[in-house]
């Protein structure tokens, strides 16, 4: 029992990084259906970023992380203004299609600027906390508590502000939405640049535990998917337990079934398990990209 | 209707070109045509890229008849072939390796180390990835008409091997890591055979704990799910442990994109195990040892292989890798010596930010190996062809790496795991504050340790 309580602890922590990913899929979907393959792709660029202030040129993390975060900002700005208004008329699918797109040119960025090979970047910290018999890295507790605190504020922000209930507004009834006075350009440009500094959270808070290569996070969105699958897509508070659930789930894979590589395919298992249990995919739980072309 | 089919058209049409270009085999060097003007040859990978190959506007013309046994080159120019993992997932050894054998190929061409011939280096960056690996070696010997492979380090290398002999292409660089490399009639190489080093390292691990009094019974291994990591791991199992009375109570095997590596160390520490072996890359490496750290799992109870005797490893998993042993086939680059003194700084000269290690080393030992024997065969007045290349390193049975290493036969014998079997053994060091990599022990003799089937010997064949 005790080793079992260990394993899901350390996988819990580990989940948190996926959640980061998992709620920037979710405020993208809840406001613009369109299904964001690139959350992996940006956390790689703005984590590049930061190794770039960071490590190569030695700047102070109070310095190089808040530029990071400003760097995401931006990208988010220019996914926005660059692949997502041209495709206003298009309908969710596309515009789904066209975020593969995106990955593909942040990657070639990220390769030629970097030239694609493993680097590293150093954590916050290499303390440990002990709770009880559990040992955990700093690092992850910091994680762990950004992630919840990222979903505590969305859940607030989407349920409270007009601006958030605006962007979920813009989702279920766009013309009403407008009419109401929602800028669906401005809301589009915000929820981007929402999952951008969340991806970008997650990239730097968790590249210190793994290395840095232009493929890292982009793999660790599957698992993230399986994430926002479990919160149906809409959920936050859901999403952010599938990816600690997840996480666990990976951990007690690797834990209990000594299997080359069937933790790494947890998170494929995860989806199908998803959307087979999901009465054959038609429920909330899978995303619908059918809808309707949205007018911005 | 129609414009969103366009639009979904357009941008699948996007993503797959933009996959194509993002994905597809890096062939970073650019060869020059037959019969043209040399040109620059640029090093991706390094912000600090020097030129190598022919002086900028230089008109001279590079004649190698390509494609049988005996190739001679009758130009200025002497186009070598390499292959490395410059990205991917094992690009933090394959970027070093590729710098080690660059600098010395820069630096012999500075320094007009054959006279009248020029160097020039042509790699191809194969990502680990064995197809890939046999893409490059492809384009390099019918594309850029490579006279011979030089250093390389591609551990996915066993169809590349062949491949390469069945073109009648001498690799004069073999890396060693793949025993079956070592069998080959065109193998001309100064690198350590996995199974040897195997079994040096971990007879003298077990040893040292033997003396101290309390034998290590109870040994964890993390393996990189790759060829060469599997026969570390099988030597491991089937011969060693047998042999000293160790046993391998936890194995768990990785891949580059493992990230539960916290889970992997509860594993370890719930099995009690005396010692966790690490066999595989760097990264993966590193990813370890700060998932250990994390949970508090005590330092100093590593071993790793060659591969991850490297400056990275040291500055990124930082003092919890005090202790950690590896094997070395070469002379450790923080023993001073003028030989460790002189290849640092010319490594450094171009590449001031490399990471020294075994594969650095041998990278650049290699490279100092092919200029050796071009230089050889010039100065004796020889035809500089494939046939007389192959000729000369056969001749050579003692060769000493200019002080890195110890009576090379370079042309190992034609059984397998032959080839150096010199080691040293290195640890990791922070008692100064920084970390560093000191030799501990050797050199030895990789064949006369306990555990060695033959002793003094190859395996048989």
């Amino acid at each position: 029992m005790t080793d079992f309580l260990q394993y899901a602890a350390t996988g819990l922590a580990g989940g948190f990084a996926t959640a980061l990913l998992a709620l920037g899929v979710v405020m993208i979907y809840r406001s613009t259906r369109v299904l964001s393959f690139v959350q992996g792709a940006i956390a790689t660029l703005a984590t590049y970023v930061y190794y770039q202030l960071a490590t190569v040129w030695g700047w102070p993390v109070g310095v190089a992380l808040p530029l990071a975060i400003g760097a995401a900002v931006l990208i988010g700005l220019l996914i926005d203004v660059f692949a997502m208004r041209p495709l206003r008329k298009a309908d969710a699918l596309t515009r789904t299609v066209a975020t593969l797109g995106v990955v593909l040119v942040i990657l070639v960025i990220v390769r030629v600027t970097w030239h694609g090979g493993e680097t590293f970047v150093r954590p916050f910290s290499t303390s440990l906390v002990r709770v009880g018999s559990f040992t955990l890295g700093m690092q992850q507790v910091i994680t762990a508590l950004v992630a919840v605190a990222a979903s505590v504020a969305l859940v607030w922000w989407t349920r409270r502000t007009y601006v958030g209930l605006g962007l979920s507004a813009m989702a279920e009834d766009p013309a009403a939405a407008r009419l109401l006075g929602v800028s669906p350009a401005r809301a589009s440009a915000l929820t981007w640049v929402i999952a951008s500094v969340l991806a970008a959270l997650a990239g730097i808070l968790v590249t210190p535990l793994l290395v840095l290569n232009p493929f890292q996070m982009t793999l660790l969105m599957v698992t993230s998917y399986a994430a926002a699958l479990l919160g149906g897509f809409v959920s936050l508070p859901i999403t952010l337990l599938g990816a600690v659930l997840v996480g666990a789930g990976e951990s007690l894979t690797t834990g209990y079934i000594n299997v080359s590589g069937l933790s790494e395919t947890f998170g494929f298992i995860a989806v199908f398990a998803v959307l087979l249990l999901s009465r054959g995919g038609r429920s909330a739980a899978a995303p619908s990209l059918a809808g309707g072309t949205e007018s911005w | 209707m129609r414009s969103a089919q366009r639009s979904s058209v357009a941008a699948l049409a996007l993503a797959t070109a933009l996959l194509l270009s993002a994905c597809g085999p890096r062939f970073a060097d650019q060869a020059v045509p037959q019969g043209q003007p040399t040109a620059n040859v640029t090093t991706p990978g390094s912000t600090t890229g020097p030129t190598i190959g022919p002086t900028p506007g230089s008109t001279t013309r590079t004649t190698v008849i390509r494609g049988s046994k005996g190739s001679v080159v009758t130009g200025s120019v002497i186009k070598v072939g390499g292959l490395f993992p410059k990205s991917g997932g094992l690009s933090a050894l394959g970027l070093p390796a590729y710098q080690g054998a660059a600098a010395f190929f820069n630096w012999a061409n500075e320094k007009n180390l054959v006279p009248g011939k020029r160097f020039q280096f042509i790699t191809c960056d194969d990502q680990a990835v064995d197809t890939q690996s046999t893409t490059c070696a492809k384009k390099l010997i019918d594309q850029d008409g490579v006279f011979i492979m030089g250093p390389s380090f591609t551990p996915f290398s066993n169809t590349v091997i062949e491949q390469v002999d069945r073109a009648g292409v001498p690799w004069a660089g073999f890396d060693g890591i793949n025993t079956e490399g070592l069998t080959r009639s065109n193998v001309v190489t100064v690198g350590s055979p996995i199974e040897p080093m195997a079994h040096a390292l971990i007879d003298y691990w077990y040893n040292k704990l033997s003396r101290q009094g309390h034998a290590p019974k109870r040994v964890g291994a993390v393996v990189l799910d790759v060829a060469p990591a599997r026969t570390y791991m099988r030597e491991l199992q089937d011969e060693i442990c047998t042999k000293l009375g160790c046993r391998v109570v936890r194995q768990q095997y990785v891949q580059y994109t493992t990230t539960q590596y916290e889970t992997i160390c509860r594993n370890m520490q719930n099995a009690t195990v005396d010692a966790i072996w690490i066999i595989t890359d760097p990264a993966s490496a590193i990813k370890l040892m700060n998932g250990c750290q994390n949970i508090g799992y005590p330092k100093g109870k590593f071993l790793g292989q060659h591969g991850i005797y490297l400056d990275l490893t040291l500055a990124q998993a930082g003092p919890y890798s005090d202790g950690l042993i590896a094997n070395s086939g070469l002379l450790p680059d923080t023993e001073v010596t003028p030989a460790t003194t002189e290849m640092k700084s010319i490594i450094r000269r171009y590449f001031p930010d490399a990471s020294l290690g075994y594969f650095t080393e041998l990278s650049f030992a290699s490279a100092r190996m092919v200029v050796d024997l071009v230089a050889k065969l010039v100065s004796q007045g020889n035809e500089l062809s494939r046939t007389n290349l192959l000729a000369a390193a056969s001749a050579i049975t003692n060769y000493d790496c200019h002080g890195l290493c110890k009576d090379v036969a370079l042309r190992p014998p034609a059984c397998k795991s032959g080839g150096n079997h010199t080691v040293w053994i290195v640890r990791a060091d922070f008692s100064s504050g920084h970390g560093r990599w000191v030799k501990e022990a050797g050199p030895f003799d990789a064949f006369d340790v306990q555990t060695w089937p033959n002793p003094g010997k190859p395996k048989p064949c």
